[in-house]
């Protein structure tokens, strides 16, 4: 069964990519634009993996994080979080609040790719 | 001649007595004497030859006779009596007035041993008075300027000696009069610092001379800080850039007698500086050719749709390559810039406890929850001011935001900085919450600032989390301090260990209120140091007390009890080294029986804890009946509850528990900070006691008295 992702992100022009990506590594994905899209779509359905922006207007990326960590029904998520933030400090935050993962732009598309291979598998092994 | 003799000879006994006037008795005597010789010369012309003659009858010649015998007789007699009564007199007293003048000694100098001679000797008397009265008014003046001078002197090195700047006093030919240890480092690798020799050994000449000759030929003071002129220059050998000021110094006349530089190493912050301008150049020139080769590919490409596949998969190189270019030039500058640390703000090493104890009382003036400051003191690297006006801001939208009106604060050392942990019962902060609280202006925080911005100086975020347990903290990473241990910490001598004592007073049976959770009670950990720094000897004394409240498990890192105690003898001087703590210190210090007292109050309600208990204990049973401070609650030892738990292990003392149970435990070189260390690693250990099934006070002392006894018992052997 292909595992669903969840990107949120409010650039158009990274999340074209990044979709593009995931369906193309086999994965079913669903874009939420800012983070009350975001947890509208946990809500509806559960997400394997998100992918997640942390610079947004409204509900940024710490908040989404926070709030499915809250969520018991998304125990098994996994999240990586996407930042244009580059500081030592900002991924330490990211891990603190429940992140999986912190990957700081621009980041390989190829290795980012394969991180999140590697994430599912675990998750479902 | 029998009766001149007679005569003249009447006054010697009466010089002796000294009871009549010399004058008078010379011209007695000399009146008598030429009486004498007239009348013998008369009679001698008289009576053989022309006994018919009268006295009408002497000739010229025996009148000259009887004259010259007359004035010898009473220039003899008158030689003698100045001799006796005024040369040797005089003599006398010039020597006592030598000695008066040479030795100061007032009472040399008796006025009426010199009748003759008065009132001269009354005068000399009172001269050699005054003369001693002002130097002792001298004295004394010489004392209190002396005084003066080294207080001021002492002040003066003191704060010469704290500067981190380095300081040079110079003469106007610019010869060293003075410089602090920090000059001394700064300069030292330049060339040769010393007193009367030149500062350009060890400066570079030309600035010096331009501040200088700016200061000296300044039309106006320019600002507040006439006869000031910052200055930038090198050392002598160019190795290093400093940054300071120079001032003049002048005479009473207002003339210029030589001036004062201060300086401090500005070679980390200029290079910094230069860094980051390269840096910042850099990435604009770096990205100026792929963001123009990728426009212009990207342009290109949209114009033409149309184009043939092979030159169309050209341009898709160029955006590819020109992508890669623009993702490496960046993370360049992004690594430059890391590099360069978290920007200009000035920071200083700061003890955590202070920055909580400023930030609760400010709290507690905003009207914001009570603050209180948990865990072991940290050193960090702070701008503290702001720091405690954003901690004090943050505890209140905490209390605010979750309906608490008490919080925890504790530093934690971490890996790579220090965490900041405001800790509080109740859900975590949501996250755009605390932006929202990082966003507000500051008032208070130097440059005008958010709490954000406190954070961002110290290169730092802030989030909160859930600690399980239904508490949640709200962290900040701050910068540690490079070097642990503060300035002014003696350094720590290796300790003997002190020998281990044990206490069969201790209760075997429950003692009330013993099936209390460990966890939930209130303990004073306290440590005392004797005058001897090592055993409680005979005539042994407490020097300090240092103890701390440990509530629940926390560490009350504000509720202190630190004391120097007058042991009432001398300390030896060869235990100094052990606590560091001198006769002068504790000559203004309270004895222990108003210090016990005060502990006793101290320790009202709680169960006493200390690391070999029994040794301490010693001191304060024995002070019992003196101070009328009764320690008859229940003790712990946390010797022994180590020895409980790990009974194969051998060595117990407080250090090898602390690195056993990962407790890390700094400035151990007072009663406090041993009390402070010893608490942690009894919260430690009551960690551990919980995990093991020891929760309650009965059973832990139950155990340690069997911990003792196998202690001893093994120690027979």
């Amino acid at each position: 069964m292909a595992a669903s992702v969840l990107i949120v992100d409010d650039e158009p022009n990274i999340v074209l990519s990044l979709e593009f990506l995931m369906r193309q590594d086999g994965h079913e994905v669903r874009v939420a634009r800012d983070g009350d899209a975001a947890l509208a779509a946990v809500a509806e359905r559960v997400p394997d993996l998100v992918l997640l922006d942390v610079m947004m207007p409204g509900r940024d990326g710490y908040e989404v994080c926070q709030a499915i960590r809250a969520n018991p029904a998304c125990a098994r998520t996994r999240i990586v979080m996407l930042t244009a933030r580059s500081r030592e400090v900002e991924r330490e935050k990211g891990l603190a609040m429940g992140a999986d993962d912190y990957v700081t732009k621009p980041f390989s598309t190829r290795a980012l790719v394969e991180r999140v291979r590697e994430m599912l598998a675990a998750g479902h092994g | 001649m029998a009766e001149r003799s007679g005569d003249g000879g009447a006054w010697l006994p009466e010089r002796r007595q000294g009871s009549r006037p010399l004058w008078i008795a010379l011209g007695a005597a000399s009146a008598a004497g030429a009486l004498a010789g007239a009348l013998l010369v008369v009679a001698g012309a008289a009576t053989p030859a022309e006994p018919g003659r009268g006295l009408g009858a002497l000739t010229s010649v025996e009148v000259g006779v009887a004259l010259a015998l007359a004035a010898s007789c009473f220039f003899g007699v008158a030689a003698v009596a100045l001799r006796l009564g005024i040369a040797l007199p005089l003599r006398q007293l010039a020597a006592e007035a030598r000695f008066a003048a040479e030795a100061g000694a007032e009472r040399a100098i008796e006025p009426g041993r010199h009748r003759w001679l008065a009132p001269v000797p009354a005068a000399v008397a009172e001269l050699a008075g005054a003369l001693a009265s002002g130097r002792r008014a001298h004295a004394a003046a010489i004392e209190a300027a002396t005084r003066g001078a080294a207080e001021q002197r002492n002040r003066l090195e003191t704060i010469l000696r704290d500067l981190s700047e380095g300081v040079l006093v110079c003469t106007l030919d610019h010869r060293v009069l003075l410089y602090n240890r920090s000059a001394l480092s700064l300069l030292r690798s330049a060339g040769e610092v010393g007193l009367g020799r030149s500062i350009f050994n060890a400066v570079a000449r030309e600035p010096v001379l331009h501040a200088l000759e700016r200061i000296l030929h300044a039309s106006e003071p320019a600002g507040e800080v006439a006869g000031t002129c910052s200055v930038v220059c090198a050392t002598a050998d160019a190795s290093r850039l400093l940054h300071g000021r120079i001032a003049l110094t002048r005479g009473e006349d207002g003339e210029a007698t030589g001036y004062v530089l201060t300086l401090a190493d500005a070679t980390r912050e200029v290079e910094a500086l230069a860094a980051r301008d390269r840096a910042m150049r850099e990435l604009a020139d770096g990205m100026r050719r792929p963001v123009a080769n990728l426009a212009a590919a990207a342009e290109t490409l949209g114009a033409f749709p149309g184009m043939p596949e092979a030159q169309r998969a050209a341009f898709d190189a160029v955006v590819q390559r020109e992508g890669g270019a623009l993702v490496a030039c960046l993370e360049r500058y992004d690594g430059a810039a890391r590099g360069l640390g978290g920007g200009h703000w000035p920071l200083a090493d700061v003890l955590s406890i202070d920055v909580f104890r400023l930030a609760a009382r400010r709290a507690a003036e905003e009207g914001g929850p009570e603050i209180t400051p948990i865990g072991l003191p940290l050193w960090l690297h702070a701008d503290s001011q702001s720091l405690v006006v954003a901690l004090a801001r943050l505890a209140t939208r905490v209390a605010e935001a979750v309906g608490v009106d008490a919080v925890d604060v504790e530093a934690t050392a971490g890996d790579a900085s220090a965490y900041v942990d405001i800790a509080w019962t109740g859900a975590p902060v949501p996250s755009a919450t605390l932006d929202a609280w990082l966003a507000e202006p500051l008032a208070g925080a130097l440059g005008a600032a958010t709490p954000g911005d406190v954070l961002l100086r110290h290169g730092s975020a802030a989030w909160s989390q859930a600690l399980g347990d239904g508490r949640s903290r709200l962290r900040t990473p701050l910068p540690m301090a490079a070097s642990p241990a503060p300035r002014d910490a003696p350094a720590s001598p290796a300790l003997p260990a002190r020998p281990e004592f044990y206490d069969f007073d201790l209760p075997a049976a429950a003692v009330a209120g013993g099936d209390r959770l460990l966890r939930r009670m209130e303990f004073v950990v306290f440590d005392t140091e004797p005058t001897t720094g090592l055993k409680a000897s005979a005539g042994d004394e407490i020097v300090s007390i240092g103890a701390v409240r440990v509530v629940n498990g926390r560490i009350l890192t504000g509720e202190t009890f630190s004391r120097l105690v007058n042991p009432g003898r001398p300390i030896p001087p060869g235990s100094i080294r052990f606590h560091g703590i001198t006769d002068a210190m504790v000559a203004d210090a309270p004895p222990a029986a108003v210090v016990l007292p005060q502990l006793r109050a101290f320790c009202e309600g709680a169960v006493l804890v200390a690391h070999n208990a029994a040794f301490d204990m010693t001191f304060l049973r024995m002070k019992e009946a003196e101070s009328g401070a009764v320690f008859d609650m229940p003790v712990l030892d946390t010797l022994l509850v180590s020895a409980f738990l790990h009974p194969d292990i051998v060595d117990h003392d407080l250090d090898a528990i602390a690195a056993r149970l990962g407790v890390r435990i700094e400035g151990r070189h007072t009663a406090l900070g041993d009390a402070m260390a010893t608490a942690a690693v009894f919260v430690a250990l009551v960690d551990l006691l919980d995990r093991r099934g020891t929760t309650t006070l009965d059973q832990l002392l139950r155990s340690s008295r069997m911990a003792m006894e196998l202690r001893a018992r093994a120690r027979q052997f």
